[in-house]
């Protein structure tokens, strides 16, 4: 297995009463090791339920029906690891959680314990992964404060969360997410929640542990400015589906989609000045129960072509450029299509 | 430049901090302290800072939802010089009409057993505008001004998306014909396609109605986007004012310089090394001595310790708090 993590044709539903939600549709991901995969989209494209279904957290509704999650083992003798087939509160997905695949929350506040130090919470996950006594994995703890910049972790590692700014908070998170070494850290909107100032802090500290650490990254956020910074490969989705994927510099540079070309031209880039109209996607996310037939983004798309993208099946992702492929009929699968 | 329509001189708010069984104060918060700016007719001022920085605070104290410390606000309507600070409730309950606000969150800020009809119509009934068809009339053209459907306006909010619900907050806003417009945050919330929508329309309904914007958000690229001027808060100071493409291309606080370093830009590549501000937000109940945002400063000086920087002029129209305005070279964008 070359990469880290490879996800195949991936396929969450949501049953609930009011309808079926197609969450993920047969989503193909690949993460090689030590390199960061930007997933960008807006809410509800199913970015952070397919990142839940890599460490099978999914909310109790919400299933994998079909597709295949398999990560590669620690020993190169051995088989990968099939995800999907574990269950998911067994005595193996608990070792790879935390173990191999981390992640670290939007929310710092509503993802640290109220009534546990973080200290305790950290030391919870060393105990839990490796053989440690309670006082060496304290001290693994204050070791972890201090690798993410946390001021006074001898004495933070006795702070209860609420005492904690949110910069802070997210520090801590992040300590508890790195313990154990794992091989993938997921980042789920990870400065979202924080100011620009405090947002810079976080990315520098990422982007450093990374490097020391030697991690893959999946790097899950709705800001593009982020995704720049810090990915090196980039998956845009649109509603379950991901409907481009290439290097950072031709998701950017060398856009194809129209979604992605719209998302572009639509944010507002600093130092353009005041006159400019934004360019914007007409219409809004349609109703999760009721994805349009055809390809999902064409009741908003401004080159869609009548009873091609509005009928049959969504489009496949082609091959447009080496690393690089789109999923949408204005390229066909023999070559050139419009720019 | 149009005559200033809001005029705020030296506006300071102080939140008591109480303990004990009897409240007794045990220190306080300056929220706002010593703000001064203008807004001409028709413009838009950004009001732009971090979390806890006074700018929600300020816009605030403006539509007189808490009460200001000190200082004064006066609204130009026509001729006439209104005092915000000294308005008596019935005063201003009537006055209430020339300045409304959007707020951030445009699911919590519907009423979920209302139906858009009479969301935006309250107002008007609150204000005894007309009878039941000039009601519906006036709804029914703002419903269209804003880009929906008028056979939207039987239905509950719980049908709209983000986008579509900040549309109705702006209808209820505009309903009144306000003179002036506070608008707290209005984007953020807004995934990024629909962000770009509601900028456009306010820019839109700003042209078609001769609307003024205080436009209070965290987000510099949205301030750059659709103000005229801006003001950069830190610890409930402005620390520079200037016209927009003035601020942005030679930034003369080092605060300001930092914000705009900080922000992601969506061009692989382009970053040349982050300036990443040491520590937080200065707390605001225990501010440092000197200018409050000296210790995170890479410019800071043994006098900015000291004493508290004032806002002065630096050549066109450009306000700045900071003891080395002059010395320092900063980078704009």
């Amino acid at each position: 297995m070359e990469n880290l993590i490879e996800i195949r044709s991936l396929d969450v539903r949501f049953y609930l009463k009011e309808g079926t939600v197609h969450a993920v549709n047969g989503v193909d991901m690949d993460i090689p090791a030590n390199r960061t995969l930007g997933v960008v989209g807006e809410s509800g494209c199913g970015k952070s339920i397919t990142a839940r279904a890599m460490l099978r957290i999914l909310p109790p509704r919400g299933k994998i029906i079909a597709g295949s999650i398999r990560l590669a083992p620690r020993d190169s003798q051995r088989q990968p690891i099939e995800i999907t087939l574990l269950a998911p509160g067994g005595r193996e997905m608990r070792a790879i959680r935390g173990g191999d695949i981390s992640m670290i929350f939007q929310e710092p506040m509503t993802s640290l314990s109220p009534v546990h130090t973080v200290g305790n919470q950290i030391m919870e996950s060393v105990r839990l992964h490796q053989k440690a006594t309670r006082a060496e994995a304290r001290d693994r703890a204050i070791e972890m404060l201090r690798l993410v910049g946390v001021p006074m972790a001898e004495r933070r590692v006795d702070a209860y969360s609420h005492e904690l700014s949110g910069g802070l908070r997210q520090r801590c998170m992040i300590a508890m997410a790195l313990c154990c070494h794992p091989r993938l850290l997921i980042a789920d909107e990870p400065t979202t929640a924080l100011d620009v100032t405090i947002q810079a802090q976080i990315l520098n500290l990422i982007e450093r542990l990374q490097k020391e650490l030697g991690m893959a990254m999946m790097m899950i956020t709705h800001d593009l400015g982020v995704i720049a910074e810090s990915a090196d490969e980039v998956a845009v989705m649109y509603l379950g589906r991901i409907v481009e994927r290439g290097s950072v510099d031709a998701i950017f540079n060398r856009p194809k989609h129209p979604y992605t070309v719209g998302l572009l031209e639509s944010i507002p880039r600093i130092g353009k000045g005041n006159t400019e109209r934004l360019a914007s996607i007409p219409g809004t996310l349609p109703d999760p129960f009721q994805q349009p037939p055809g390809c999902p983004f064409h009741p908003r798309c401004k080159h869609r072509m009548h009873s091609v993208c509005d009928a049959g099946d969504p489009p496949p992702a082609r091959k447009v450029a080496q690393g690089h492929e789109v999923a949408c009929h204005l390229y066909p699968a023999n070559g050139e299509g419009r720019p | 430049m149009n005559a200033a329509l809001l005029k705020v001189q030296g506006l300071t708010k102080f939140f008591p901090i109480t303990t004990g069984l009897f409240r007794r104060t045990a220190g306080g918060i300056k929220a706002v302290d010593n703000v001064s700016f203008e807004i001409a007719e028709g413009e838009t001022l950004g009001l732009v800072g971090e979390s806890g920085c006074g700018k929600t605070t300020t816009g605030r104290l403006i539509l007189r939802l808490i009460d200001r410390t000190a200082g004064e606000m006066q609204f130009n309507l026509g001729e006439r010089g209104i005092d915000l600070g000294t308005l008596s409730r019935d005063e201003l309950r009537r006055f209430r009409k020339h300045m409304q606000l959007i707020f951030q969150d445009p699911f919590s800020s519907l009423n979920p057993r209302m139906t858009v009809l009479d969301i935006i119509a309250e107002p008007l009934r609150a204000h005894k505008y007309g009878n039941r068809a000039e009601i519906e009339d006036r709804v029914r053209w703002l419903t269209q001004a804003v880009g929906l459907q008028v056979e939207y306006l039987r239905r509950y909010p719980h049908a709209f998306s983000g986008g579509q619900r900040q549309r109705i907050c702006i209808a209820r806003a505009l309903v009144l014909n306000p003179k002036l417009v506070i608008c707290d945050e209005p984007v953020s919330a807004l995934d990024v396609s629909v962000q770009a929508q509601i900028l456009n329309l306010l820019k839109d309904l700003q042209r078609e109605l001769g609307l003024t914007y205080l436009f209070i958000a965290h987000d510099l690229s949205v301030v750059e986007n659709i103000s005229a001027r801006v003001a950069v808060m830190y610890a409930g100071r402005i620390v520079e004012m200037a016209a927009t493409s003035e601020l942005f291309h030679h930034p003369r606080h080092p605060y300001t310089e930092a914000l705009m370093n900080a922000l992601p830009k969506p061009e692989p590549g382009a970053r040349t090394g982050r300036i990443v501000l040491p520590g937080e937000v200065a707390d605001p109940s225990n501010l440092p001595p000197g200018c409050a945002f000296h210790p995170r400063c890479r410019y800071a000086r043994d006098g900015c310790r000291e004493a508290t920087p004032k806002l002065r002029a630096l050549g066109h129209a450009h306000l700045c708090a900071c003891h080395r305005a002059e010395e320092i070279e900063l980078g704009g964008v």
